[in-house]
């Protein structure tokens, strides 16, 4: 918290009125929304043309049923059935649209508020108020329990949830926090029934789900499936199918296998060699949509004193065939990445791509005084990544191509992303981050010298300063101007070796209608149904 | 006789202990458990307030002592993935791990016992050349692909058994077939030999001398004085695979222990890891005792030694 009122008060324009400033961007803000009528995400669902039941099969058990514990989004997706936030995002554009919450505005840099939704009751008949966004907020943030939501909204904001009547309460932070709409729409920031968490407020909950979705929670059996039924007394409007199954199938070929018998209507987590097997089957069809996972090859540059000179890290981005490996391991199912923040959020830019010319890598290099003289362990995770050791093999190639030794290191994922948030792998290691709370600010800030976390490069000078200024500037256009500054700057830095984006492939059969990932990868199955 | 198995539970207790331990510490010195459910964006202060609530901040004999006691009160700890009991979870899937083993058993043994004897009796023919070659390619094949074939030509083409999952009769035959074949391999080709070797021993020779029927000759005086080697390996496989078929498990998605652990040990669920490891470890120790019983009941000269 004093780190961040130090930064507050470092980017605060001398001599202007930033109240001023804020109160205009603030407007924009409350105005546009206090405009838009406020639809819900579905079309009512027609039970005659269309079957009774979806089955979807996933490869593992979700983590969890905490409305707070899990890490993936596929299990936000299991558990996004039955649970929501204060604000949800629409399925194709991503922009914030009410939920639990009706509205909200902007009172003052550190005053949020948000009008709640009335009459909605959980599935164990407790109602939806004041009290619950209380309660939910506390457990995420300030019990001792390892929610997600503390990454996405870190405590040191100094956050609080103050009622001021049942069906309004607003949102008080010490830092100021332009993000709070942005944060109270990630899923980690469920809402969670105080009846049925009584028990929980410190541990987690292992057997059921409770919350005021248009699923209700009906079975889960390990190792099998998790199972829901649309919830009867939904606020809004009903799911698109009655029963949801979620089967568990941990190997892909059986999945498709599945799908191609008849038995599942769709599969997730379509390996890229399997595609062809869904596209060539009159039954089936193909879901490919662009994800929102950066992948790149972080550079050390704080250890590893080769990668603290420029033209090393911009020699190492012309060195590598993007579009090779793209076409050829991932049969041209992605896009290039430029910036470190993906194409789809808000405020991302795209600037001019590092394309392959070895032969300006190789004259950097020397311009540098390295000339084959360089040498870098690169670091990849083996389990988490889909072909992400056959695309680090490719990279190091790329690497020796150009006069780099480069030794290939492989660790088991658990051991990989813990020394990777701690900052323990040089000279590179391959990540791919999915943006939390849909905004550059989740993945500038890792640049900056506070940053807790993935300290690989810190930023100094200008890049700097508007990297703080940016996370605590609330005027929209403000924000765009200070995110296109930061990324170029980057992007110009060449702070790693910038890959790609990859699509997410889903089998599904003909017949299904209304299945929808969102660009964050988040599933949106209470669309889907299966046209009779 | 009751001395004899007093002794040997006494044996199998200690061996369950130790492996109880070996696993605990074994475990522990793989790798932090609350690093790996925390996010790699948590502060050094979460971290540790989750290894505290994990009770993983406790100097280590402190821990082993806590989970010895623990073990004896039937207590296993709860899943630090599942927030549930490890040994509702084992409950749930040992059942189903056994209903498949005992599915692949049996099968092998309808298969592999006949298979050997014919391929003893008629050395050198054709029918023994093919069985030969046969439990080769059995033990051969990678388990995997044999599961997935299995599913393509009866789940997908033929669609007259289910491609996953466990359910009714039907959804057993597939996985059976799979995790049998390695079993009926080792199992015709151990037959096969035992059987030579008893075929030529004297009192078979006697015992067709005195006029026996050919079966039994080679059921009561063949088979019986083969039988040794056979149970052994039978007790061995039993208990392998009562450990969790991990492979088959998973092509099938069947429920059972093996994919319970496998995913325990991806996500250092330290408890799961313990509480499945100290099960199969009493049922190897349990089924090695009771093939050690069944010596003393197939031959007289154990008997009198033990």
């Amino acid at each position: 918290m004093k780190d961040r009122n130090q930064e507050q008060s470092m980017v605060a324009p001398a001599g202007t009125s930033r109240r001023a400033a804020l109160r205009s961007g603030l407007a924009l803000i409350g105005g546009s929304l206090a405009n838009a009528k406020f639809a819900a995400f579905a079309q009512p669902a027609k039970t005659a043309d269309r079957q009774d039941s979806l089955t979807i099969a996933m490869p593992g058990n979700p983590e969890t049923l905490d409305p707070h514990q899990f890490r993936s989004v596929l299990t936000a997706s299991v558990l996004g059935c039955c649970l929501e936030t204060l604000l949800g995002r629409d399925p194709d554009t991503m922009e914030i649209r009410p939920l639990l919450a009706t509205s909200y505005r902007n009172i003052d840099t550190h005053t949020w508020e948000f009008k709640l939704r009335k009459g909605v009751k959980f599935h164990d008949g407790t109602d939806f108020n004041a009290d619950v966004v209380k309660f939910s907020i506390e457990r995420i943030i300030n019990s001792p329990l390892n929610t997600l939501g503390k990454t996405v909204w870190p405590p040191s904001f100094g956050q609080r949830v103050e009622i001021i009547d049942p069906y309004t309460v607003h949102i008080v932070t010490d830092t100021p926090d332009p993000l709070v709409p942005n944060r109270l729409a990630a899923e980690s920031l469920n809402m969670a029934s105080p009846k049925a968490l009584a028990n929980y407020k410190d541990k987690f909950v292992g057997d059921s789900i409770i919350g005021t979705g248009p699923y209700k929670f009906v079975e889960y059996d390990v190792g099998r499936h998790v199972i829901f039924e649309a919830n009867p007394d939904y606020w809004g409007d009903k799911p698109a199918t009655r029963k949801l199954i979620w089967e568990i199938i941990p190997d892909p070929a059986t999945r498709v296998a599945a799908l191609q018998r008849g038995t599942i209507d769709v599969v997730t987590n379509l390996p890229f060699p399997m595609l062809d097997s869904i596209e060539q089957s009159p039954n089936l069809q193909l879901y490919s949509r662009l994800g929102s996972s950066i992948h790149a090859i972080l550079l050390n540059t704080l250890q590893t004193p080769a990668l603290k000179d420029k033209r090393v890290r911009q020699a190492l981005n012309y060195a590598v065939d993007r579009k090779a490996i793209l076409k050829n391991l991932y049969r041209d199912h992605g896009q290039l990445l430029n910036t470190p923040v993906a194409k789809q959020v808000e405020y991302s830019i795209d600037p001019a791509p590092y394309t392959y010319q070895p032969d300006k890598a190789r004259a950097l290099l020397a311009e540098a005084g390295f000339k084959d003289k360089l040498e870098l362990t690169l670091w990849q995770s083996t389990g988490r990544y889909e072909l992400g050791v056959e695309a680090v093999q490719a990279i190091a190639g790329y690497f020796e191509d150009v006069g780099v030794t480069t030794n290939l290191q492989l660790l088991e994922w658990g051991e990989f992303n813990a020394k990777a948030g701690r900052s323990q792998l040089k000279d590179g290691l391959y990540y791919a981050f999915v943006n939390g709370i849909w905004d550059p600010d989740y993945v500038l800030q890792r640049f900056l010298p506070t940053y807790p976390t993935f300290r690989y490069y810190h930023a100094s000078g200008d890049l700097k300063d508007n990297l703080e200024k940016y996370s605590q500037t609330f005027p929209k256009d403000e924000r765009a101007k200070l995110a296109a500054v930061c990324q170029q700057e980057l992007h110009d830095e060449a702070v790693w070796v910038f890959l790609y984006q990859l699509d997410e492939n889903f089998g599904l059969k003909k017949k299904v209608k209304g299945f929808k990932m969102r660009p964050d990868h988040l599933i949106i199955a209470r669309d889907a149904y299966i046209e009779v | 006789m009751i001395g004899f198995v007093g002794r040997r539970l006494f044996q199998g207790l200690v061996t369950v202990l130790g492996v109880a331990v070996f696993v605990f510490v074994l475990l522990h010195l793989s790798g932090d458990p609350a690093l790996v459910m925390s996010s790699p964006d948590a502060t050094p202060a979460q971290i540790e307030q989750l290894r505290t609530s994990m009770g993983l901040d406790q100097p280590l004999y402190l821990q082993l002592a806590i989970y010895l006691k623990s073990i004896f009160l039937g207590d296993l700890h709860q899943s630090l993935r599942f927030n549930r009991p490890v040994v509702d979870l084992i409950a749930e899937r040992l059942p189903n791990t056994i209903e498949l083993t005992v599915a692949a058993m049996v099968l092998a043994v309808v298969v592999a016992i006949p298979a050997g004897v014919i391929a003893a009796i008629r050395r050198n023919s054709l029918f023994d050349r093919i069985m030969v070659a046969g439990a080769m390619a059995g033990q051969a094949i990678p388990i995997f692909w044999l599961g997935l074939v299995l599913i393509l030509i009866f789940g997908v083409k033929l669609k007259i058994l289910p491609v996953y999952g466990q359910g009714g009769l039907d959804h057993l035959i597939l996985p059976a077939i799979t995790l049998a074949t390695i079993v009926i391999g080792r199992l015709t080709r151990m037959v096969r030999s035992s059987m030579l070797e008893v075929l030529n021993q004297d009192f078979v020779r006697t015992a067709r001398a005195k006029g026996l029927s050919e079966t039994r000759v080679l059921v009561l005086h063949g088979l019986r004085n083969a039988s040794m080697p056979i149970i052994t390996l039978l007790g061995l496989q039993l208990a392998q695979l009562l450990g969790g078929a991990v492979v088959t498990e998973s092509v099938f998605a069947w429920p059972g222990v093996g994919s319970l652990v496998v995913e325990a040990v991806f996500n250092r669920d330290f408890p799961v890891v313990q509480g499945v490891t100290l099960v199969v470890s009493t049922i190897f120790v349990v089924v090695n005792m009771l093939v050690d019983i069944s010596y003393v009941a197939l031959d007289p000269r154990v008997r009198l030694e033990s």
